[in-house]
């Protein structure tokens, strides 16, 4: 597969590979390591971190799961940037890349404004270039809080939407429940962590709270969610009962979240 | 053992191994001819593989759906057609301008893929591909067409030996015999002659790899949302590798040539990519003209 690296990436290919976590399968190291090798080309010395979050940086990455890096810059130039399109649309296409762009001065204000999003790169992540920009770091349990309730009514107003507007099962509303099955499983891990629970990993994360919220109810949609995840196909009954589930649920965590302690 | 003094289906069965084993030698030879370090390639431009896949015409035909999928063409049945307020832009890779500008005016989708100003673009696709070693150059042709050549003399000439005897023993039953030697030839004639070079098919199994992913999300992939990743699908894995729900008229966009595009393995042989037009890229790598599907570029002349 060495192949297919570019010429950027030939080169430096050994100085992120020694970075990356062993777990990740062997296309998406080598998308990685291209994918940096051309960021850094692109970007120069204005890069200054690149971080792995999420389900890559913590081994549990499937096929159908977003790939989720940050870049850190010292400034953010739009004609360094255009350099990476076609790079970064190659990624995309291959793995899911998705890359958050983040100017280094930028980080307290995007901890605040995103706190659900980074209170989980703060748990999970992996530095692959640079220094770790989040070292002491912390999030205001507020903010955490305020971004939670935002997260569930958002995905709430979401699931209405789609359950609407799209016939289950459809493959326009698999894909959107899909979607929204990573918001409500990072939602679960935020709650129990802000209930002082320990942070367990998203998808064991939902199952526990659904069990608290009540024991048993959902426990057959989520295995339902988790196949839909895993294959990409669910009848149309099931998609119903699933959707349905995913309704109730977040209804019931958005109502949990609002009995929080800011 | 004489194999000639043999019985019918007992030389039959011979004739059908001995025609395995020398197209397996064929394989072995022409890879290890070509054969050599995969090169590196950037990532940046589906369409190069699309190229070294099944050459000129998969990249047009990899086009064609992408502005389809983004909107710019309109398809109507079979005939394509631009939209009114979109013109080719220079920052467009030069494939999609080409495309864009031929369907000014409509036409049928499967007519453009031999269509002699549907060329120039892929040309530099053809130089990159023929500097890398993917695709044969005139050398590489002259030693598979000689191999070829070897190869197809012997197993002609054992065929006619064995109808001489047969016939000279007063046996006439040789009809299976013909059918076979028939059969071996179009497959010889495949393998030898066909097809991206050892490194091509390297490089292509390489990429297949990295996007395997991809391949896995069909599925999830929505028309009209995710042109980049419609882009890299249907240049690595071909037109046929496009969900059918949610792409229901690709079929019918190519109805001559859809059933003979290659998903996901093989040498990606194309039709038409290898027609002469008179002009610089007149013979389309990765994959020459295809067995009977006539490219077709006659009277083009430019």
């Amino acid at each position: 597969m060495t192949a297919t690296t570019s010429n950027a990436a030939a080169g430096s290919a050994s100085n992120f590979s020694a970075n990356l976590p062993a777990h990740l399968p062997a296309n998406v190291r080598q998308i990685l390591v291209d994918f940096l090798a051309n960021a850094q080309r692109a970007f120069g010395e204005d890069l200054l971190s690149a971080v792995l979050f999420g389900s890559a940086a913590d081994g549990a990455l499937r096929k159908s799961s977003d790939v989720n890096l940050i870049l850190i810059l010292k400034r953010y130039e739009p004609t360094q940037a255009q350099q990476l399109r076609s790079h970064l649309a190659a990624a995309e296409a291959a793995i899911l890349l998705r890359v958050m762009f983040l100017v280094q001065d930028e980080i307290p204000a995007a901890c605040e404004a995103f706190a659900q999003k980074f209170s989980d790169i703060l748990r999970r992540r992996a530095v692959l270039l640079g220094p770790d920009p989040f070292v002491g770091v912390s999030i205001p349990r507020a903010a955490q809080v305020r971004r939670l309730r935002q997260v569930l009514l958002n995905l709430l107003l979401r699931l209405r939407e789609i359950y609407a507007a799209h016939e289950s099962g459809s493959r326009l509303s698999l894909s959107m429940l899909a979607d929204s099955s990573g918001a409500l499983r990072s939602s679960a891990v935020l709650l129990l962590v802000l209930e002082g629970r320990d942070a367990v990993k998203p998808k064991q994360a939902l199952i526990q709270l659904a069990e608290l919220l009540a024991p048993g109810k959902f426990s057959g949609a989520l295995a339902k969610l988790s196949q839909l995840r895993e294959t990409a196909a669910l009848s149309s009954a099931d998609a119903h009962d699933v959707m349905i589930a995913m309704i109730e649920l977040a209804t019931a965590m958005r109502a949990r979240a609002a009995g929080l302690q800011e | 053992m004489n194999p000639f003094d043999l019985h019918g289906p007992e030389f039959l069965f011979f004739y059908f191994v001995l025609s395995g084993v020398v197209i397996l030698a064929v394989i072995w030879i022409r890879d290890w001819m070509e054969s050599g370090p995969t090169p590196q390639v950037d990532l940046d431009d589906p369409y190069f593989f699309a190229y070294v896949r099944g050459g000129m015409t998969e990249v047009y035909r990899a086009a064609i759906i992408v502005l389809i999928d983004r909107g710019w063409l309109i398809a109507t049945g079979d005939i394509v057609s631009r939209r009114d307020d979109i013109e080719p832009k220079p920052e467009q890779p030069a494939v999609e301008q080409e495309v864009l500008a031929y369907f000014n005016a409509p036409h049928a989708a499967y007519e453009a893929l031999q269509h002699c100003d549907l060329r120039a673009a892929a040309s530099a696709y053809e130089l990159h591909a023929l500097e890398l070693d993917l695709i044969p150059d005139e050398r590489c042709k002259r030693l598979r067409t000689f191999l070829f050549g070897i190869a197809a003399c012997g197993l002609v000439g054992m065929s006619l030996v064995k109808i001489a005897v047969a016939l000279s023993r007063g046996r006439t039953n040789i009809l299976f015999l013909i059918v076979l030697t028939v059969i071996a030839q179009i497959v010889l004639w495949q393998i030898a002659l066909l097809g991206p070079t050892a490194k091509g098919k390297a490089l292509l199994r390489d990429i297949r790899t990295l996007f395997s992913d991809l391949k896995s999300r069909r599925p999830f992939l929505r028309p009209g949302a995710g042109t980049k990743e419609i882009a890299w699908l249907v240049s690595v894995f071909g037109v046929l590798s496009l969900p059918d729900g949610a792409f229901p008229d690709v079929k019918a966009l190519f109805p001559k040539s859809s059933s003979q595009i290659n998903i996901g393995g093989g040498s990606g042989v194309s039709c038409g990519a290898a027609t002469s037009c008179g002009s610089a890229s007149s013979c389309g790598g990765g994959g020459g003209c295809g067995g009977g599907c006539g490219g077709g570029c006659g009277g083009c002349g430019s």
